[in-house]
Order: C-alpha cells, then structure tokens, then sequence
C-alpha cells in the first residue's frame, strides 16, 4: 500500500515536471532570434504567398501558449509534428533513429558496469597490493581520457589494422547493427568503468573495514560469504544509484560517439535539428531524453526498496 | 596468587609480534619501514578470569586481541588455545575454533550488518556452524532474557535500536555459539557511563554465572579496575606491567602506570592527588627508540641504561610483572596516593 501510493506520488510528480520543462523548451525556443518561416523557406524564393501558406499550415500567428498546446495534444496523441526543414515525419524520424541510441546506452551500461563492479571489488579485495595500484591507475587514467579522444584513436587503429570490419555509417539487418554498436558502447563503457569502477572500489573498501565484517569473520564465515553476502550487498546501493544516473546520462553521451562514427541515432539528429533551427525535433528529443531521465531515476528509487529493506518510501 | 601458578593457563601468548609493512610498493630498494604495532608481548589468561589489556590509544592493544583471536595473521611467537598451539592451524581447524572464541567490538552500531535484522545477525553464526534451528531458536530466546531485552527488537534493524541495547545483543551474539573465550575490545568506550555499567555488570555476571573467560581491552582505568581480575599495561606494543588489578593499582611498579593512575580523573572531589604529567606523545610506531620505550617521558630516566638497554619483563614476587629497571617501591600504595 505504501508502495503503491509512493509510485503514484512519484509518477504524478514526473508529468508535472514533463509538462512544465516542455513548456520551457518550447517557450525558449521562440524566444529565439531564429524565424521558423525562414528555417522552412531555406533555399526556396520567399513569396508573400509561401510566407502566409506556411503561417497559416503552422498556426504561426497565434499566441505561443496556444501553439504549445496544440502541439503538446499531438504528442499525447502520438502525432510529433512535421519538421520545419524537409517537412518529414518528426515521429518517424525520431523512431528510425531510436535503436542506435537504445543499443548503444544499453550496451555500453550492461558491459561497464559489470567490469567496474568486477574491476572495483577486485581492486578492493586486494586494496594496497600491486594489482589494485594498476586497477585503480588504469581506472584514474580512464577517467580522465576524453572519449572523443579514444573513439577517434580507436577509428585511427581500426581502419588500420583491421580494415575489414565496417563500423561506420547504416545498417541493414542485426548483425550488421551490432557490429556498428560494438565497438562504439566499448568505448561508452570505459566512462562507467572509470567512474563506478572506483565508486565501487571505495565503497567496497569502506564496508570491508566495518568492524561487523570482522564479526562476520569472527562468526566463522567463509571469505567469500562475508565479502558478497555483508560487504558487497551494502557496497552496491551508492554504486546502483551512481549507475543510474550515468546510463540517464549516457543518452546524452551517446551524442559524441554517434558523431564521430556517423551512427544514425537521435544525438546526430539532436545536433542537426539544433543547428538547423528546426524546433519541433528539438522539442521532442528534449523531452525524450528527460523522459529517459527521469524513468531511471524512479527505477532507481523503487529498487532501492528492493535492495534495501530499511528504506522507507515516503 | 599462589593457586594461579598450578592452574594451567587457558589461552598463552608467547612473544607475540606484530608488524604493519608501511611502504607497499616501493620504486627504490629503500628500507621497508614497519609499524612496531605488537611487540614480544607475553601473557596468560587464566580459565574463568577477565584479563584486561590497557594502554593508550595505538598501543597496540586491539591488535594484541585480534591476533589472539586469528582475525590477522601473526608475524612472530606463539599462541596456546586450551593447550593447543594455534599460532599456525589449517583452515579447517581454524573453522573450529571460531565457534569457541568470539568478539564484542567497541562500536555497537558498526558492529551490526546495517542491512541485515538483528535476528538475521544472531542465526547467523549459528547457521555456519551448523547448529540445529530448533537449538538456536531456543538458545536466542534464553539469551535474550538473559540480557533483558524484549524479543521483538530481534525484527528490528541496527539503526533503530540504542548504542547500549544494541552492545547487549553484540554480547548476546558472541554468546550464540557458547564460546570459552570472548575478546570485548573496547566495549564500553562508545556508550554513555550510565549505559556503560549495565555492560560491564552483564560481563561480570558472566564471568560469575557462566565461568566466562573474557579478555578485555579498554583505556578507562577505572573500567578496568571494575571489571578485571588481571591487567597488563601496553605501551607501544609491548607489556610494561602485569599483574592482578591490586598489585597494579596498589603498588604500583612501572613509573608509566604511575603516570596513568594519576592521570585517572578523581572520584571525588575533596580526594586529594597531583597529576603526574606525561610530557611528550607516544612515541611513534615506526621508530622505536632504543633502550626502554618509555624512557624518553620517564620521571626516573637514566642516562646510559634506560636508553640503552631494553629492561626484561621480570616478575617482582607473586606474579607482579614489571620491565623497568628501577621499579617503584614493591609496597607503593601509601606513597603512590602521596606523589
């Protein structure tokens, strides 16, 4: 019950926030010294005639609060609009360009975090030896490599030295769409091994010097019992929690990447509609990657009541 | 006195050493430096009896307990159980004797699995040594009436439960498996005095209705004083003096215990006493000066042979162990309260 009310209060909070951001955004937006009119003429003579066409087609006249709206009950009602550029779809433009940034944020948290947390517990069982210094030195340097950077030397050694894998550019069918996701979530992942790698590490470390591990000990408890069972079940709450965030986060990463191995997904897209001054693309993508957001950070929350069973949910 | 030497030790530590390596990866072939963290310490506990360890903080004293307990490895000398060497055992064995020695730390709260029911934390060492639900069921139910708490905080989790409810129940784990020997390190130190008493009254009723062989380290003299049969006073690692709590406390021996007991606030207001003042800090661990530890804060330095010379741990008559080379007067206890 308590739960259930928690989820309700949670999901109406979430709306709220979705509307009143998307009112910013779409606000903003016109704000903007940028003219729609001028962005969807582009190239084209500018007549009179065009001019008031495309005025009266967009609702272009009427006050910004009204085109919110009518824009907004599109959305609900799954219609996202055209684009102002080429008068494309924006609603299949976006979803043509979802499975790229699905696979890569997908991708790139499940292989990071599971060798942050490997890396990270490792380092700590072995805290001041020699292999937790190259774990943890690795790890620093790893957070500190720009991942622009390590994409464009991976592209540099890839087409070098194995030239026959292709990894740039569309695909046609699964595999192919794997092979073009592998290589760039690998590079997404080093982000989270260095971050939660060492968030792990730390906090591992922190549980392990607890004076209830060494009752754990005292108990007669094996080794590895104490190390999973007590330190690593509380290690992992701030470290899940961190996680969280970066894969809400790594949808807006996943803009570099996409960049640099010109991979048709929604931060290419993003990049473009901005520079084109073509606001209903923007408008959405805005609101799906804050949708995105704020979907994790309600997992998060209710696995923590999974996880731990002192959290109250209030 | 006379009757401890035919009794036979229960637990014997022999030479006992203990160095922390400072330097874990070195880039030269410089000169590891290791923290002198127990030092050749000696001493017996008796079946039945409270020894308490005491000395200053980073003397040494908690790592003297865990290495008694197997908790660390030990680097040096010899550690009888029941008349057994376990300086050195298999897995297996060491397996066993975690079910017949136990802990109680200093801080109840950490002391506990934050994320795991009292309940959980009690069955839980009985689990490991495969003791029948029903029997530990049973036993936590006695235990709990021993300690006198009701049984309904078992569901609750560390956090919700006081520093003193919650030592009761450390106390009530360590009593889970039946051990004959608990290491109490410090557990009182974290509480509130007036919670403290209830603590130490629980261990001396042990002591009492359970013949309870405790090893109890603490700084608080007068705790030590409550509690214990037999102290040993460390300092930097190594045991200045020994003895029962009367020849300690009563003829003082060692000019450091001197210095301690004077430093013990008063009891009462109107008792007259004049602090001796220890000048200086503990020397640091890793250096370790020559000759006597202590000498370089003693009032009775000598130059040549306290700096020279490290003086024996000798025994002064009935089991009254000293290392000093000009021990106090034997009988001190008129003159100690003078000083």
């Amino acid at each position: 019950m308590k739960r259930f009310r928690f989820i309700i209060k949670r999901l109406l909070s979430m709306i709220v926030i979705m509307f009143l951001v998307s009112f910013l955004v779409f606000v903003v937006l016109r704000m903007s010294d940028a003219d729609p009119l001028t962005v969807m003429i582009g190239n084209n003579q500018s007549t009179p005639e065009l001019r008031q066409a495309l005025t009266e087609k967009y609702h272009l006249d009427d006050p910004v609060h009204i085109q919110y709206l009518r824009w907004i009950k599109g959305v609900l009602s799954g219609d996202f609009g055209t684009d102002y550029v080429d008068g494309q779809d924006v609603k299949g433009l976006v979803m043509s360009r979802l499975p790229i940034t699905f696979g890569l944020v997908i991708m790139s948290s499940v292989i990071g975090s599971v060798i942050a947390v490997i890396m990270g517990v490792a380092a700590a069982l072995r805290k001041g030896k020699p292999s937790d210094a190259a774990i943890s030195g690795l790890m620093l340097v790893l957070s500190g490599a720009p991942s622009f950077l390590v994409s464009i030397l991976i592209l540099f050694f890839m087409t070098k030295y194995v030239p026959g894998y292709s990894f740039i550019g569309t695909y046609t069918n699964f595999g192919e769409f794997l092979q073009r996701i592998m290589i760039p979530s690998l590079i997404m992942a080093l982000t989270f091994v260095a971050m939660l790698g060492r968030i792990t590490r730390s906090n591992m470390i922190n549980q392990l010097q607890s004076p209830y591990i060494a009752t754990a000990a005292a108990k007669g408890l094996k080794q590895s019992n104490i190390t999973y069972k007590h330190a690593f079940h509380n290690a992992v709450i701030p470290v899940i929690t961190v996680a969280g965030y970066m894969i809400a986060g790594s949808i807006g990463s996943t803009v570099i990447v996409e960049q640099v191995f010109s991979l048709p997904g929604i931060g290419g897209l993003l990049i473009s509609a901005i520079e084109e001054n073509n606001f209903p693309i923007v408008q959405i993508l805005v609101l799906f990657m804050l949708g995105a957001y704020l979907v994790m950070s309600f997992v998060i929350d209710i696995l923590y009541t999974v996880l731990d069973p002192r959290v109250d949910l209030k | 006195m006379s009757k401890e030497k035919d009794r036979q030790p229960f637990i014997s530590v022999r030479d006992l050493k203990k160095y922390f390596c400072l330097d874990n990866y070195k880039l030269a072939k410089a000169k590891t430096r290791y923290i002198h963290a127990v030092d050749d310490v000696s001493f017996d506990i008796y079946k039945g009896e409270i020894f308490g360890i005491i000395g200053e903080s980073g003397s040494g004293k908690s790592t003297i307990g865990r290495c008694v307990l197997k908790l660390i490895d030990v680097d040096s000398g010899e550690i009888y159980f029941d008349g057994k060497n376990i300086t050195h055992v298999s897995r297996k064995e060491q397996q066993e004797l975690r079910s017949r020695m136990q802990m109680v730390f200093q801080n109840p709260l950490a002391s506990f699995d934050p994320k795991k029911t009292i309940r959980f934390s009690l069955e839980e060492s009985a689990k490991v040594h495969k003791i029948k639900p029903e029997v530990y069921k049973a036993r936590i139910k006695q235990l709990m009436e021993y300690i006198a708490l009701p049984e309904d905080l078992l569901t609750r989790y560390p956090k919700d439960l006081s520093g003193g409810q919650l030592q009761r129940l450390a106390i009530a784990r360590a009593l889970m498996l039946e051990p004959d020997f608990i290491l109490a390190d410090e557990p009182v130190s974290a509480l509130d005095v007036s919670v403290q008493a209830q603590i130490l009254n629980l261990m001396l009723d042990l002591k009492e209705d359970k013949g309870q062989t405790i090893l109890f380290i603490s700084h608080d003299l007068n705790v030590v004083r409550h509690v214990c049969d037999r102290i040993a006073v460390v300092y930097l690692g190594a045991v200045m003096e020994m003895g029962t709590v009367e020849q300690v406390y009563n003829s003082v021996a060692h000019p450091y215990t001197q210095a301690l007991i004077s430093a013990k606030p008063k009891e009462h207001p109107l008792e007259n006493k004049n602090h001796i003042l220890l000048e200086g800090d503990i020397p640091n661990a890793v250096d370790i000066p020559e000759g006597c530890r202590f000498a370089g804060r003693c009032r009775y330095f000598k130059e040549g042979l306290c700096d020279n010379r490290t003086p024996k741990l000798k025994d002064i008559g009935n089991g009254h162990y000293v290392a000093c080379h000009f021990p106090l007067g034997i009988d001190r206890s008129k003159t100690a309260s003078d000083m």
